[in-house]
């Protein structure tokens, strides 16, 4: 099937679960930036997609029954399995759903306020990447929430990216406050650094290891953090401590005022 | 004659059990109400144990598969299901937990209610990608369709959540 024949849902949704051919994906791309009805579009379609996920789960919160759990009880397991009562795993990570970490973020960021797509895209045709971006990021989405108001350290649930967090915050020389974070997990989590301006939070440098394209694996040691993104963090702690864990509430619970 | 098949399962019973979540939310989209969806999942590790699995077979999508054509070769055949009943029992059975009550309960019985509206097939697509993060192949695997099948449906489950959970568009 080439995308002549596809219908711009099946190319959309297709693109969303990273299905679409490297070909593909960068002629849709290309209609994404020129076309916002198009991306308008992508995003409902995303949406649909989250609430999906949301509707399904919600089976995990009604117990497992007693005699599926009889049936594998001659160890442990099925006590344990109880104990932990709906916990979801995965079929095992696939590198199409991981590429979508930097769309994620490109919702949050290029895609809203509709600009600098091409640069967050770049990377995902080559290897291990900083990516200078930056943008501002909208003030509806989920990573604006998270930096507006989560803690670092603590586990937040994102559309999309998944497990994401606060690395650190920091106040920086010119007295933005900044923070640190990661979208995903491991060797797919997109790296970031966000400062907080008078109209919200600015996206000023993002980072992401891309897959090795010859066989889908990933290259980066899984939780580290890309040299790059390291190094645009501490220009701008300029030596400056991060922030305690009291006084990052302070500074949150003060609407991030200078 | 069981060369090359699991029986004890060994410590892949624990596979299993982890994986128990998964397949009883892939039951769910088939069957459409908790009650048939715990009943095949019963039904599907009770064939596993039986039967066992080939060896080296990555345990969660063999069982999807079986649990997929257990629904189609023996429930399916010997059950006639309601629309209506099932619809209701989609929207009003399943529990939001504390996470989820983020997103309001409301929303989430929208979403549940589009679900249940769904073609069987379409939900069973979007519950393999979009949950279990199958890939196209997989699910066309498990579900025994043509990739592009795969995707059509998965494209107009999509655009049929879109429909139904929004009230205004653009």
């Amino acid at each position: 099937m080439t995308d002549k024949d596809m219908t711009d849902d099946e190319q959309l949704s297709a693109w969303l679960d990273g299905e679409l051919p490297r070909g593909e994906a960068e002629r849709l791309q290309e209609r994404l930036i020129a076309e916002p009805a198009l991306a308008r579009r992508m995003e409902r379609l995303r949406e649909a997609d989250r609430k999906a996920q949301n509707a399904f789960h919600a089976i995990d919160g009604t117990p497992m029954p007693q005699t599926v759990l009889d049936l594998l009880k001659d160890d442990d397991a099925a006590r344990s399995q109880q104990a932990r009562g709906g916990q979801v795993v995965t079929l095992r990570p696939r590198a199409p759903r991981l590429l979508q970490m930097p769309v994620a973020l490109a919702a949050s960021v290029a895609l809203v306020a509709g600009f600098l797509v091409h640069d967050l895209f770049a990377p995902l045709v080559g290897d291990d990447s900083a990516l200078p971006i930056s943008g501002i990021i909208a003030s509806d989405s989920g990573l604006y929430r998270m930096l507006e108001t989560a803690s670092a350290g603590d586990p937040v649930s994102l559309p999309d990216a998944g497990r994401a967090e606060v690395v650190l915050t920091f106040r920086a020389d010119d007295g933005d406050w900044c923070r640190q974070f990661r979208l995903g997990t491991g060797a797919s989590a997109v790296h970031g650094l966000a400062c907080r301006q008078p109209g919200g939070w600015q996206l000023e440098t993002a980072s992401f290891t891309a897959p090795d394209a010859s066989d889908g694996t990933f290259q980066q040691a899984a939780g580290a953090t890309p040299a790059a993104l390291e190094a645009a963090v501490r220009t701008r702690l300029g030596g400056r401590e991060p922030l305690g864990p009291d006084e990052e509430n302070q500074v949150i619970s003060n609407g991030w005022k200078k | 004659m069981n060369k090359g098949r699991d029986r004890s399962f060994g410590g892949r019973r624990q596979e299993l059990l982890d994986g128990l979540p998964n397949i009883r939310r892939f039951a769910m989209s088939l069957t459409g109400n908790l009650a048939d969806a715990d009943d095949l999942l019963q039904s599907t590790v009770e064939r596993l144990l039986t039967r066992g699995l080939p060896h080296e077979a990555p345990v969660l999508p063999y069982a999807l598969t079986i649990c997929r054509n257990l629904w189609v070769d023996d429930i399916r055949s010997r059950r006639t299901r309601e629309a209506a009943k099932r619809e209701q029992a989609l929207a009003g059975e399943a529990v939001a937990d504390g996470e989820r009550t983020a997103i309001g309960e409301l929303s989430l019985r929208e979403a549940q209610a589009a679900i249940a509206a769904l073609p069987d097939e379409q939900r069973a697509v979007l519950e393999l990608v979009s949950v279990e993060g199958c890939s196209y192949k997989e699910a066309a695997s498990i579900l025994d369709i043509p990739i592009g099948t795969v995707m059509s449906r998965l494209a107009r489950a999509r655009a049929a959540l879109v429909d139904r959970t929004e009230s205004g568009g653009e």
